[in-house]
């Protein structure tokens, strides 16, 4: 009792006599400075990356698409929507570096086990099974063909799972996943004068 | 209880009316038990059901927080809009859910997918929402689950909440259930309340039924038991189906009273017939014999040998045919009885007192005794008299010299009887067959009347006059009933 004790008395000092780990920013409202800081970093990903195949540079034409739309919300200093537009076409922007993995065998990660790729296909199912709603709350026509583009990557990563061809399933599912986001990201960019609802 | 065991039809209703009450009560018992047992079921069900869906909420709402790095920086309405989306998703597979989120003292990601209105509802349940809020900060507090049941004026809420301490928010879900005052079980009790007052009305009903037939079939007996005493009684009318069998049983009374009539004027119609035909023997005989005699002193004139004898024949048959005619007269002037409650020794030993000279004339001894000296019974004492006398005559006149007479009284069951047991030959099959028939007589200058009247004096009054066959002599039994007896009407 007396040992517990005074290893924890010990543990509090060090803690007080090392130094601590600078603390991650809180979260917070989006601020000019940090969407402008946002978008630029992404337009650097979009223009040094080079579409590997047609999906790759038809998610980079949306992506390149959405950015522009958060960069003009930005000028016109609605930092929230122009927030999601710019996470909207960071999603997009990883479809095209998925399509890279898929040319690599897995990308810099490598191969994940089977297993984790059918836990992971499970959750893409349950995201898909959002898109419609996602696509009605944006408001958006140009992400009309989203939900059946995410079924479709879905319905490759099946094939492949099928096959035992676990780079695949796992690198459609996540395109799947990047789409079903970007639509999640545009329909939050469209609750910004709605209010909290419930 | 033995009266109770008698009577089959009221035993039969007390079975009905017990094994009525007992499945009536059985029926409500297993009802309200079933009902419990139901209620028990179906929230230990859905407490299942929402755990599992709660659970699923919660699982979903991690995935989504990991794999949002910016997930604590969007606003609440950005976040109501995730959250919804996973609710509407993860509760379609649960039927009648609905559920969400609470953070931050609000309510987020409500949906409810299954909900019957062809809009998605997007409302928190205002009716519910402090049952929710009470539920879900419970679940926050304890940084677990929470389950409570409310019990509403129409349904049966129930809550489940799942709480991420450390995240601050709480996965929510809830099912209403038909209450007790939820219409259809209203109707369900309506229904149930109607058919426990048709089986209380059908057990006063098979009650009063049966207590009414068991009364009516009583009231038949009664009748039955005065009709067996009484002819002329009637079964008093009914209106229920008791009323038909008294109407047949009154109509076989009546039926039977004529017949009996008929047999009673038939029966005299053959009595007259053989009273004619005897007396026109007996008379037939003595005038032949006159008439014989006559002729015979008609010779006897001619010669003048006419002796007093002779005419001694003719004026003993004529006394003969004078005797006749006076028992004759003597059975048609039989009155009618007049029973009494009286002691029968007395006149039996006044009998007795009137013959005692004329039996020790003959040396005979004439002795009387009884079982009981008060012996009582109903009879009329003057006719009694005179049928007793008859037989004491008869006794004295077959018993031959220094012989033995006994007079008898004794008690049997119903019955009192006055033995007379003469001291002569008895009587053999032939004499015993034709015993009390009009005219039928053994003994010489008999009108064979004395037998017939006598036996007609005691059952006129509801006692019998009976031979009883005996090793030595002769031996006549009066019979007196213990009850008065009512005499049938002759018409």
């Amino acid at each position: 009792m007396v040992v517990s004790c005074s290893a924890a008395v010990l543990v509090c000092i060090m803690q007080l006599l090392l130094p601590q780990p600078p603390r991650p920013p809180r979260p917070g409202p989006p601020d000019a400075r940090r969407v402008a800081d946002h978008i630029a970093d992404i337009r650097r990903k979009i223009e040094n990356i080079q579409p590997v195949n047609t999906t790759a540079r038809r998610a980079l034409q949306y992506s390149r698409s959405y950015l522009q739309r958060g960069e003009t919300f930005l000028g016109s200093q609605r930092l929230f929507t122009a927030d999601r537009f710019a996470a909207a076409a960071d999603a997009l922007l990883h479809i095209a570096e998925h399509q890279e993995h898929l040319r690599s065998n897995g990308g810099p990660k490598g191969t994940k086990p089977m297993e984790e790729v059918r836990r992971h296909l499970e959750r893409v199912y349950f995201q898909l099974q959002q898109a419609d709603y996602f696509l009605t709350e944006a408001h958006d026509k140009e992400a009309a063909s989203f939900p059946k583009w995410a079924r479709d990557f879905y319905q490759i990563a099946m094939r492949a799972a099928e096959t035992g061809d676990a780079v695949a399933a796992d690198e459609n599912a996540k395109c799947a996943e990047e789409v079903v986001r970007a639509l999640e990201n545009l329909a939050q960019a469209a609750t910004e004068n709605s209010g909290v609802r419930g | 209880m033995n009266r109770l065991l008698q009577n089959r039809l009221l035993l039969q209703l007390l079975f009905t009316s017990v094994a009525a009450v007992s499945v009536a009560a059985l029926s409500a018992m297993l009802i309200a038990e079933a009902i419990r047992s139901a209620e028990s079921v179906v929230l230990k069900e859905t407490n299942q059901v929402l755990s599992t869906a709660t659970s699923e909420l919660q699982q979903q709402y991690l995935y989504r927080v990991i794999a949002d790095s910016a997930w604590g920086s969007l606003p609440l309405s950005a976040k109501d809009l995730s959250l919804r989306a996973i609710t509407q998703t993860a509760l379609r597979a649960y039927p009648g859910v609905e559920g969400g989120f609470y953070a931050e003292s609000d309510f987020l990601g409500y949906a409810f997918p299954t909900h019957d209105s062809a809009l998605a509802k997007t409302d928190v349940p205002s009716a519910e929402r402090n049952w929710i809020e009470q539920t879900v900060k419970r679940s926050l507090q304890n940084g677990g689950q929470a389950h409570q049941v409310f019990r509403g004026r129409s349904d049966i809420v129930v809550i489940e909440a799942t709480a991420d301490k450390a995240r601050s928010i709480s996965a929510w879900t809830m099912k209403r259930l038909a209450g007790r005052n939820d219409p259809n079980i209203q109707k369900r009790g309506l229904l149930l309340l109607a058919l426990g007052l048709a089986a209380l009305l059908s057990i006063v009903g098979t009650l009063a039924t049966g207590i009414s037939l068991q009364r009516g079939v009583a009231e038949v007996n009664k009748g039955l038991s005065r009709l067996e005493k009484d002819f002329e009684y009637r079964l008093s009318p009914r209106s229920d189906e008791l009323g038909q069998i008294s109407q047949s049983i009154n109509r076989m009374a009546i039926a039977r009273g004529q017949l009996e009539t008929e047999l009673r004027r038939e029966d005299r119609l053959r009595a007259i017939g053989r009273l004619a035909s005897s007396l026109a023997h007996e008379i037939r005989n003595p005038l032949n014999s006159i008439r014989l005699t006559v002729q015979l002193l008609e010779q006897k004139l001619k010669t003048n040998s006419i002796r007093p004898q002779d005419l001694a024949i003719v004026k003993g048959e004529v006394d003969r045919l004078n005797t006749l005619v006076t028992d004759l007269l003597d059975l048609q002037r039989t009155r009618q009885p007049r029973p009494e409650w009286q002691t029968v020794l007395p006149v039996v030993e006044h009998c007795i007192s009137l013959l005692h000279k004329q039996a020790e004339a003959q040396g005979h001894s004439l002795t009387t005794g009884a079982h009981q000296p008060d012996l009582y019974a109903y009879f009329d004492s003057q006719q009694l008299t005179q049928a007793l006398v008859n037989l004491l005559l008869n006794a004295i006149q077959a018993t031959p010299a220094h012989g033995r007479i006994q007079v008898y009284v004794d008690d049997r069951n119903d019955q009192v009887e006055i033995i007379v047991q003469d001291g002569g030959a008895g009587l053999s099959d032939e004499q015993r067959e034709h015993l009390f028939e009009l005219f039928y007589t053994t003994k010489p200058g008999g009108t064979g009347l004395g037998l017939a009247i006598s036996r007609e004096l005691m059952r006129s009054q509801g006692g019998d006059l009976v031979y009883r066959a005996n090793e030595a002599g002769a031996r006549f039994v009066i019979q007196l009933p213990k009850e008065a007896w009512c005499q049938p009407q002759q018409s």
